[in-house]
């Protein structure tokens, strides 16, 4: 008898319809900047995640001239989680032009660089990532 | 306290933003979650990695040169060619200390066996090869003897009752199986017919049961109208029969006004057959399938028992043409009689007989106990071969009886001498480890004998199997003048073989290796043999590793390092923790003068030597 009397209510009312809109409403507007949110996150984390996953070692440095060119050969590991990409070298703190290097989990090869090296000179030498970032240290 | 909290979720859910609080909430409180999950976990892992990199720590303490393999040894005993294992064994072999085996040089022997036979008379073949008589292993060859001669005395077998009902044998063979239990000549076969209204030509013979061929017929005759026994005589040559076989005894006549009836007696199965064929001068051979029926026919067959039964075989064989210095004969046998006669008898060629006496000949009483007949021939051993080599050997046995027997040859064997010089060949096998040492990576075989002898007054001598051309050579040795030992010392003899050495290893490894006398000295020598052994000659490196670190190595690269080279080789080696480990690479060659070898570990550690 009174579950009548609330639906007959329920019909009656004029305003019945405005807070299921806005309630529904309310929602896909919280999932949506929830959804953004995540995503951001997600990206963010990755790449926080990528930049911690990474270890690179030197096995071998050569200078030589065994081709008739001087060059440095590197021999380079990659011993971290994630795939390393070297595409930019640094010697004497300039960027110098190096053949791009992507080195798998566990992989390992040579990085040869054209260089005309002088015995018994220190020679700084960093190589990074695409956009200059992260970058090793080498020499 | 539950009221408060009944009262807030009340007031939540009459709130109109409630619902999208909690959503916020709950998404909120997950982002966090991965988050932290994503950067906490991860950074522990990678912490976890630089630990475990911190706590791995490997050095190499040694680095060498390898040019040679360990050595190969004996995995079985030696095969002798000529001369005696006099004691020890092949694992004395195996090692340079005091122990070895004792070899005992021997006269150069060859030997033959049979490769053929001739049966003499009626000797039959009972079971077994020839190739049976290769080695005394009681698996026989065997021959059944045959009668020779017979008693003047006459026996019968068949049946000889006269019965009460019968058959026409008008066109018709009829007969029964009977089976004799001496052996003998037979003389003639009886049957009691009845003959009516008109003579009827009639005739006999014998078949053997196993195959329905014939054996013999009797000669015919014309029966007159009677009832009675009537006796068909064999024609010479006269059968001969075997005991305990199975014939079977039948009569035919010849069409004609009236009947030729051939009574039976008993009921035994199958024992009476009958086949229709129309009569002629000869029976049919074999006999067209018969019927059977449960008869046993009065008939029975006359024959002279055998008081001499005989075996008589003739071996013959193929050796070769060289000199024989001396010939010994070898027959292993006996039968399954006592007290049988046998006769064994070398052919000689230049006599062109088989000698009754002396060399070649021998006479003895063999019974049921298997015996060893042998033989030497020193005088003229030559003759008992002609000039291609072959030689024969009769052997008959015989003796005074009924009752057929078997002769059971289990070897026939000749031994010839070849030489008066005291000869030692040893051989054996000697297997290289191929995953260990690839033929690709080896330059070369060495071979060490550490022996002692006797007597000095000839050469010893390496020899290798040459795989290609199936033969033993030097080809390729540093040195093929053999060793000159020293008398009641331990002498070592090594051999290189640098060139050509790939014909002298089998595609699995497989090196085999003779040791032999020079073949000079009619003085018999000992040789004591302490070691002997084959490595390869390889050019790579070795490598001692220590793990002093916390936690198992793994080395994934190798490095060779000198002024003009960085030569890096991939490589594949764990080491526990606290354990060394030698690590050899024949696949790599060291560069000749100073070099820096380095290893590297999958975590990044690295260590130089």
């Amino acid at each position: 008898m009174v579950d009548k009397r609330r639906l007959l209510r329920l019909f009656m009312d004029k305003r019945a319809i405005t807070p299921v809109l806005s309630n529904l409403l309310l929602m896909v507007v919280a999932v949506a900047a929830m959804s953004i949110a995540a995503a951001t996150t997600y990206v963010i984390t990755t790449n926080l995640r990528e930049t911690m996953g990474e270890r690179l070692i030197i096995e071998d440095v050569w200078f030589n001239n065994a081709s008739g060119t001087s060059q440095i050969s590197i021999y380079l590991r990659n011993i971290g989680k994630v795939p390393i990409r070297i595409s930019t070298v640094y010697i004497n703190h300039t960027r110098w032009p190096a053949p791009t290097t992507e080195l798998g989990l566990g992989d390992h090869g040579w990085l040869n660089i054209t260089y005309n090296w002088a015995p018994d000179r220190l020679i700084p030498f960093r190589c990074c990532d695409n956009e200059g970032e992260p970058c090793w240290r080498l020499l | 306290m539950l009221e408060a909290i009944i009262r807030r979720l009340k007031r939540l859910n009459c709130n109109k933003r409630g619902v999208s609080n909690v959503l916020v909430v709950m998404l909120s409180l997950i982002l966090i979650t991965v988050i932290v999950a994503n950067v906490v976990i991860w950074n522990y892992q990678m912490s976890q990695l630089d630990i475990e990199r911190m706590h791995e720590s490997i050095s190499i303490t040694n680095v060498t040169r390898i040019t040679r393999s360990q050595w190969f040894i004996a995995k079985n005993e030696f095969f002798i060619t000529t001369g005696t294992r006099i004691r020890g064994s092949y694992t004395a072999t195996t090692s340079i200390d005091g122990s070895y085996e004792t070899f005992r040089e021997e006269l150069p022997t060859v030997h033959y066996n049979p490769t053929n036979y001739v049966l003499g008379g009626s000797t039959r073949l009972f079971s077994g090869s020839i190739a049976n008589l290769r080695t005394d292993d009681s698996v026989y060859m065997q021959f059944q003897s045959y009668p020779t001669e017979f008693s003047e005395a006459t026996e019968i077998f068949g049946n000889n009752a006269t019965g009460g009902a019968y058959r026409n044998t008008e066109n018709i063979i009829v007969g029964s199986v009977f089976t004799p239990t001496k052996d003998g000549e037979a003389q003639s076969i009886t049957i009691y017919v009845r003959i009516t209204s008109s003579s009827k030509n009639m005739k006999c013979a014998i078949y053997l049961h196993s195959n329905l061929s014939l054996v013999a017929q009797t000669e015919e005759k014309l029966v007159p109208v009677s009832t009675g026994w009537v006796t068909f005589n064999f024609n010479a040559p006269k059968p001969v029969l075997r005991a305990n076989t199975e014939y079977l005894l039948v009569a035919w006549a010849q069409s004609g006004n009236g009947y030729a009836y051939l009574y039976y007696t008993s009921v035994q199965q199958n024992q009476g057959h009958y086949v229709s064929s129309n009569y002629a001068g000869g029976f049919p051979n074999p006999l067209p399938n018969p019927n059977h029926e449960n008869r046993a026919y009065c008939i029975y067959c006359t024959f002279k028992p055998a008081v001499e039964e005989k075996v008589e075989i003739e071996f013959t064989g193929t050796s070769d043409t060289n000199l024989w210095m001396n010939l010994a004969w070898t027959v292993n046998t006996c039968f399954t009689a006592d007290n049988v006669a046998a006769t064994f008898q070398l052919y000689n060629y230049q006599a062109g007989e088989y000698p009754t006496s002396g060399d070649g000949h021998n006479s003895t009483i063999i019974g049921r106990e298997e015996v060893n007949i042998t033989q030497s021939i020193t005088a003229n051993p030559m003759a008992f071969k002609d000039a291609e080599g072959n030689w024969k050997m009769k052997i008959t046995g015989t003796k005074a009886t009924a009752v057929p027997f078997i002769f059971k040859v289990d070897l026939i064997e000749l031994k010839a001498t070849l030489s008066n010089i005291y000869r030692l060949e040893i051989s054996n096998i000697f297997t290289i480890d191929l995953p260990k040492y690839p033929l690709d990576y080896v330059y070369g075989v060495e071979i060490m004998v550490r022996y002692n002898v006797s007597e000095v007054a000839e050469r010893w001598f390496v020899k290798a199997y040459d795989w290609a051309s199936e033969g033993y050579s030097d080809t390729g040795f540093n040195s093929t003048e053999g060793n000159q030992p020293a008398l009641n010392e331990w002498n070592n003899y090594a051999i290189s073989i640098g060139e050509d050495w790939t014909r002298y290893i089998r595609s699995d490894g497989v090196i085999q290796i003779m040791f032999c006398d020079e073949g000079t000295s009619e003085n018999q020598t000992l040789l004591h043999l302490d070691f002997i052994g084959v490595r390869v000659i390889v050019n790579g490196i070795r490598l001692d590793i220590r793990n002093s670190g916390a936690t198992t190595a793994h080395i994934v690269s190798l490095w060779i390092i000198n002024a003009t080279h960085h030569m890096y080789y991939d490589a594949d080696l764990f080491i526990n923790s606290g354990e060394s480990a030698t690590y050899i690479r024949i696949d790599i060659a060291p560069p000749a003068g100073n070099f820096t070898v380095k290893i590297v570990t999958e975590r990044g550690n690295i260590d130089t030597f």
